[in-house]
């Protein structure tokens, strides 16, 4: 929920509340005054009826008139005034009409006399009725009003803050690097955005430096490998080597070129991350998985295992050659390595113009699918490896927002990428 | 055969100097830019190693002046640098070759024949070793003067191993040569044994003597005598 819905919703809540109360006191006090009014009017009345019967010699009793009844009561009555509501039925109009009516004893001589004085409460009832739809009429246009306002609000008020979601939403430290300060009107979103400017430059900052750090590292690890190595390769070339020696030898010069391998891969990942593979050009995937699959020929023939290469359909992407051609390499590379020893398969299809699937039999997962693509996740049984190969095909995938799914089912291993 | 190798790494250019002065190369360093230009000026080489990076300068400014004056002899780029642009930048100058660190020995070695090779022997690039005899260009092998049929990575294989003739190969440096460095190594050790085991059987079918042998541990080795 948006914070201003949420918002107009307590003010709305205490709005009903208030308007509730409102109209309940509103409609009694209303009426009091009414009831005083008539009642007033009532005893008004009453006494220009005392006062006029005062003259009147021949006192007779008055029935059969709408508002006023006197007739005569037995003389032990008790003498009051009493007003109270009452309804009657009216035959002209075949409803029941609702009056104030107004009871009095009065007393003439010997003769007490009752004198009921009635006043229609219909004008009075029709008044405090038409209270509630106003009342409703009015909370309704309060709603109206307070959702206006608050489209109002979150177009333009709250805009700058969206538009820094927005921002903060398609941030990365590739493309868009630092997200600079906008101005706005509003005090809080100035100082929003100032901050995650500092936040973001510093963020990129630190990302620009342990990217040089890797990249250097890398760099700087080349020469000593370089320089053990080709001592070593001296050091065979004696004639004074034990076999045992040579053994101890063979295993160094090994480690080396596995500590190479592993350099050369972080090296190649930083390179990337420092977007150093920029040329682009327009590739067939199909074409090039051909070629790649023409140079793992005598490696498949090796492992007896049988490939289907089904390129149906063309999938042409622009990317960098090489990275691409190290994607699919690596992926085939892991397909051939990871695959059974006896009755090994590997399946490659083009499922649509940028979808391409690349399956392999092999044995079950030592690890969760979902981790497939972190740097140094090794199975166990392949020594040799040093763990980076996925790694590195994630993050090409990752650069050119390629889509990868890795799924394993019944020792079926499938990488599917979107392009 | 002269060769001038500039690089700023003293260790690195003394191993080099040592595996190729066993190959019966004359070896002359310069240990920084000014160094290297003044020899390249001063004296005649048959093949330059040049480093990139250097104190004093870009190996790349060496390689212009080199093609800008029309100095003869072969020219190797070493370089720590991986870059596609570097490399394209180097061959473009006019480099023959380009190699990143680290490198083998026989692979340097290896590169350094071929671009002697053909520069040297205009028209007749054969190599020919005892009764063995290979054209390059046309991946043809005879021994004995019959024709043997090696498919092309044993074609490699045998090249590699006669411009090591008499070097101790590890396996590694051979499966690097033959596959490149991107190879995932666990898959290519064995497939290089098959190799190896083919294009000996068919070499010692068509007579000729088998001079590969395995050294225990470490990897095979090109017999001389």
């Amino acid at each position: 929920m948006k914070l201003t819905a949420k918002s107009s919703i307590y003010y709305l809540i205490y709005t009903l509340f208030i308007f509730t109360i409102g109209t309940i006191l509103f409609y009694f006090l209303i009426r009091n005054i009414l009831f005083n009014t008539i009642d007033e009017a009532l005893h008004q009345e009453k006494n220009q009826v005392i006062e006029n019967l005062k003259y009147e010699k021949d006192f007779k009793e008055i029935h059969n008139s709408d508002f006023i009844d006197i007739i005569e009561v037995s003389s032990d009555s008790k003498l009051y005034d009493k007003v109270y509501n009452t309804s009657i039925y009216s035959y002209e109009k075949k409803i029941r009409i609702d009056y104030r009516e107004l009871k009095s004893v009065y007393k003439r001589g010997d003769h007490f006399y009752e004198i009921t004085i009635r006043q229609s409460l219909t004008e009075a009832e029709s008044l405090i009725n038409s209270i509630l739809p106003i009342e409703v009429a009015l909370f309704m246009g309060l709603i109206i009003g307070v959702l206006l306002i608050n489209r109002f609000i979150s177009d333009k008020i709250w805009e700058p803050f969206y538009e820094l979601v927005e921002r903060l939403k398609n941030y990365d430290l590739v493309n868009v690097k630092i997200i600079s300060y906008k101005k706005s009107n509003v005090d809080e979103f100035d100082e929003l955005s100032e901050i995650v400017e500092k936040m973001t430059t510093r963020i990129y900052r630190d990302f620009n430096s342990q990217k040089e750090f890797n990249e250097n590292s890398s760099h700087e690890l080349q020469t000593p490998l370089a320089i053990i190595r080709n001592k070593l390769e001296l050091l065979i070339q004696s004639k004074n080597l034990q076999d045992e020696d040579m053994v101890l030898i063979g295993s160094v010069f090994h480690t080396i070129n596995r500590l190479t391998q592993l350099n050369k891969g972080l090296l190649l990942l930083s390179k990337i991350e420092n977007n150093q593979y920029y040329e682009l050009s327009r590739i067939n995937i199909g074409q090039l998985m051909e070629t790649l699959m023409v140079s793992f020929e005598e490696l498949i023939a090796e492992r007896n295992i049988q490939v289907d290469l089904n390129i149906t359909k063309t999938i042409i992407i622009p990317a960098n050659q090489i990275l691409v051609e190290t994607l699919l390499f690596n992926i085939i590379s892991n397909a051939i390595k990871h695959n059974l020893d006896v009755d090994g398969k590997i399946t490659i299809d083009t499922i649509s113009k940028n979808v391409l699937e690349i399956s392999n039999t092999g044995r079950p997962l030592p690890v969760d699918a979902e981790r497939m693509f972190e740097r140094f996740l090794k199975s166990s049984n392949s020594e040799m490896s040093v763990g980076l190969g996925l790694s590195i095909v994630k993050k090409i995938c990752d650069l050119y927002k390629f889509n990868i799914k890795y799924t394993c089912e019944a020792n079926i291993h499938t990488i599917r990428i979107e392009f | 055969m002269k060769i001038l190798l500039i690089e700023d790494e003293k260790e690195l250019r003394q191993s080099i100097i040592t595996y190729l002065s066993h190959e019966g190369y004359v070896c002359e360093v310069a240990r920084d830019f000014p160094e290297g230009q003044e020899k390249i000026n001063t004296y005649a080489y048959d093949c330059f190693i040049i480093d990139l990076m250097m104190p004093g300068g870009n190996g790349l400014d060496l390689v212009k002046e080199i093609k800008a004056k029309n100095i003869k002899g072969g020219i190797i780029i070493i370089s720590a640098k991986d870059t596609l642009d570097d490399r394209i930048k180097g061959l473009d100058l006019g480099s023959d070759d380009y190699l990143t660190k680290p490198f083998h020995l026989s692979e340097l070695n290896a590169r350094l024949k071929s671009i002697v090779r053909r520069r040297q022997f205009d028209g007749n690039t054969d190599i020919v070793f005892n009764e063995i005899r290979l054209i390059p260009e046309n991946h043809e092998v005879f021994v004995n003067d019959s024709r043997v049929t090696l498919t092309g990575k044993e074609f490699d294989l045998l090249l590699f191993f006669i411009s090591n003739k008499g070097r101790v190969l590890p396996k590694d440096s051979i499966a690097e040569h033959i596959w490149g460095d991107h190879m995932d190594q666990s898959n290519s050790f064995d497939f290089i044994y098959t190799h190896i085991k083919n294009m000996r059987r068919k070499l010692v079918d068509a007579g000729c003597k088998d001079y590969l042998t395995t050294v225990y541990g470490i990897g095979y080795k090109f017999q001389t005598e």
